[in-house]
């Protein structure tokens, strides 16, 4: 048996501690939604229950018919790292000449926890059915691209995100660059003329404070916690500041049609938000406040093709200040919910909104959905959670089990 | 209120009596095979003794199972509210987790598992391949995630900023705390 006298002095204690996550909850449902082959289930157990009891699926389900199986996307071989991507989701496409380029980003891990851990991005050539691994680094020690942006002249930018797992767990002292540029000749991303700088973060915990949004393919809209707001117009190449605090980090923007635009902003991780509206022409920001404490909970806002504020899965505001609540947000019971509630990614073309969830719970609590806000029913298509992205052509894309998958929604 | 993938920090908000008695502690990021990899835990030396709470103590099992592959030593793991759930490169913990559990059991790690995640039959029905009374102990205690104790994840719910002082749940009450230490120390394992 172990002496506790030999142990003390050489025992280092660790404590990993994270989100509860996993109770029930039992709660209304106004969303009608019917269930067919290509669902897994209603979207209405997708965003507003979750199965009892706790239980993985034995097998995760990739996206159903009529999404298409595009291509496998090929590992990648790094020395000291392991083949798996992790976080694999479609971020952006761009379009060239007639050809569609798919990118992608994802994260791979040292096979013994000895290196830390790489964002690698990688597109797909739709036209030769080609992969091609891009480089996440940016010439510059510890900065990284972690978004990307494509605009309507067919440059591809990215964020500027420290490597916090590359540094050992420091966080940066200097200012540091918003945004980058994919130069095509070189095929890497870099710090292009003319970037302004942000101040470093404050503390390790929350490191990275600058979100960025673009809006018409063009115009770049950077909020850093400890700076002003900026807006940048890609074509034109003209910073202009709009000296609002924000006292606090935005997670999420939409854009309305009129030019103005809602903010989320709250501490990092779990707390308090805050929904905000911001007006570049009068330069006012104000608070837009959530009907009462069934809207408490959501993660993500969008703007839908009828300019309703969609409030996560909620409900929305209509354009008449009208708020119509689908399901209220879990109070007391339902911390699987609280902690990955189904949060919008897209309103496509057709006019249905797209959501995701992950709690990395084996598929239980997790993958992604559709609704349509005009039939009032949905589908949860996939245990896996996904971003989507859709193209000019208006075909959807996402990156599942690693596999690219479209779906055109014409067809 | 939002709640986003990141958790909560831990000795300032979450599970402060816990993270007080810890070298280390380490905030989910997002995942938890990304929480296993987080540079604060990637070169410690043996042995460890190892807390994990809610999809931490999840995480707990991915970097064991990392950890004695590389030739580590863990001691002692409190596993407080685990899902056995979360993503394992092509595997997932759901798959892999008796294997983990009677992986570190056979190596002499003492396991103390706390199941206060209601509903989740996987915890509850684990048996070790060796069972063996004296490094491995189940607890049933429900009881500790429930919504009428105080501030059961008080910074989570959306019920106001932590409690100044204990609650009652798994995550702040100090004498939970010092309950499962005790297990330890009578092992001989100090905490």
């Amino acid at each position: 048996m172990l002496s506790k006298y030999r142990l003390r002095g050489l025992l280092k204690k660790l404590i990993i501690i994270l989100c509860r996550g996993f109770t029930f909850m039992i709660c209304i449902s106004p969303v009608s939604s019917a269930q067919t082959s290509e669902c897994i289930d209603t979207f209405q157990t997708f965003a507003y229950q979750i199965p009892k009891p706790f239980a993985p699926p034995d097998k995760r389900i990739n996206p159903l018919d009529p999404w298409h199986s595009i291509s496998t996307i090929p590992p990648h071989h790094i020395s000291g790292y392991s083949s798996e991507i992790h976080q694999l989701d479609v971020v952006a496409v761009r379009q060239i000449g007639q050809a569609t380029e798919i990118w992608l980003r994802g994260v791979i891990y040292s096979d013994e926890n000895q290196l830390p851990r790489l964002v690698v991005l990688l597109r797909y050539n739709e036209a030769n059915a080609s992969w091609e691994y891009v480089s996440s680094a940016l010439g510059i020690p510890n900065l990284y691209v972690w978004n990307i942006f494509v605009v309507s002249d067919g440059t591809v930018w990215g964020n500027v995100e420290w490597n916090y797992y590359f540094t050992g767990g420091t966080i940066p002292t200097n200012d540091l660059p918003i945004l980058s540029r994919f130069n095509e000749d070189i095929g890497h991303f870099e710090i292009p003329d003319g970037v302004i700088y942000t101040p470093p973060p404050v503390d390790n915990y929350d490191f990275n404070m600058t979100y960025i949004a673009m809006v018409e393919s063009r115009v770049f809209w950077i909020f850093n916690v400890n700076d002003f707001i900026y807006r940048y117009d890609a074509l034109q190449g003209r910073y202009e500041r709009y000296e609002v605090n924000l006292n606090a980090s935005v997670r999420d923007v939409a854009f309305a049609p009129n030019g103005e635009m809602y903010l989320v902003t709250g501490t990092s991780g779990a707390g308090e938000l805050t929904l905000k509206e911001f007006s570049p022409d009068s330069r006012r920001l104000v608070s837009v406040f959530l009907p009462n404490s069934d809207w408490e909970t959501y993660n993500g806002i969008l703007v839908d093709r009828s300019e309703r504020l969609w409030v996560g899965a909620n409900g929305y505001r209509d354009i008449n200040q009208n708020w119509q609540l689908l399901q209220p947000s879990p109070k007391e019971d339902g911390y699987e919910l609280l902690w990955a509630p189904a949060t919008p990614v897209l309103a496509s073309s057709d006019g249905r909104l797209w959501y995701n969830r992950f709690l990395d719970t084996s598929g239980w609590a997790e993958g992604t959905a559709w609704y349509d806000p005009v039939t009032n029913q949905g589908c949860w298509f996939t245990h896996f959670p996904a971003n989507i992205v859709e193209d000019n052509h208006h075909r959807l894309w996402l990156a599942a089990n690693d596999v690219l998958y479209s779906l055109n929604l014409r067809s | 209120m939002l709640i986003t993938n990141r958790g909560p920090n831990p000795p300032a908000c979450q599970t402060p009596y816990w993270a007080a008695a810890a070298d280390i502690s380490v905030v989910y990021p997002g995942s938890k095979s990304g929480q296993a990899q987080d540079p604060s835990v990637a070169n410690l030396s043996s042995p460890l003794f190892i807390i994990g709470y809610s999809a931490g103590a999840d995480t707990a099992l991915i970097f064991a199972d990392d950890f004695t592959r590389r030739g580590g030593r863990v001691i002692g793991m409190a596993l407080l509210g685990v899902s056995f759930s979360g993503q394992m490169g092509i595997t997932t913990l759901t798959q892999e987790y008796e294997r983990i559990l009677d992986e570190l059991l056979a190596a002499g790690t003492y396991v103390y598992l706390l199941d206060d995640f209601p509903h989740n039959p996987l915890a509850s029905s684990y048996t070790p391949s060796n069972p063996s009374n004296y490094t491995y102990v189940y607890s049933n205690r429900e009881h500790l995630d429930s919504d009428s104790l105080t501030a059961i994840d008080q910074c989570v719910s959306g019920k106001g900023t932590p409690l100044p002082g204990p609650g009652d749940g798994t995550n702040n009450d100090p004498a939970v705390v010092e309950e499962i230490f005790g297990w330890f120390r009578l092992r001989g394992v100090q905490p």
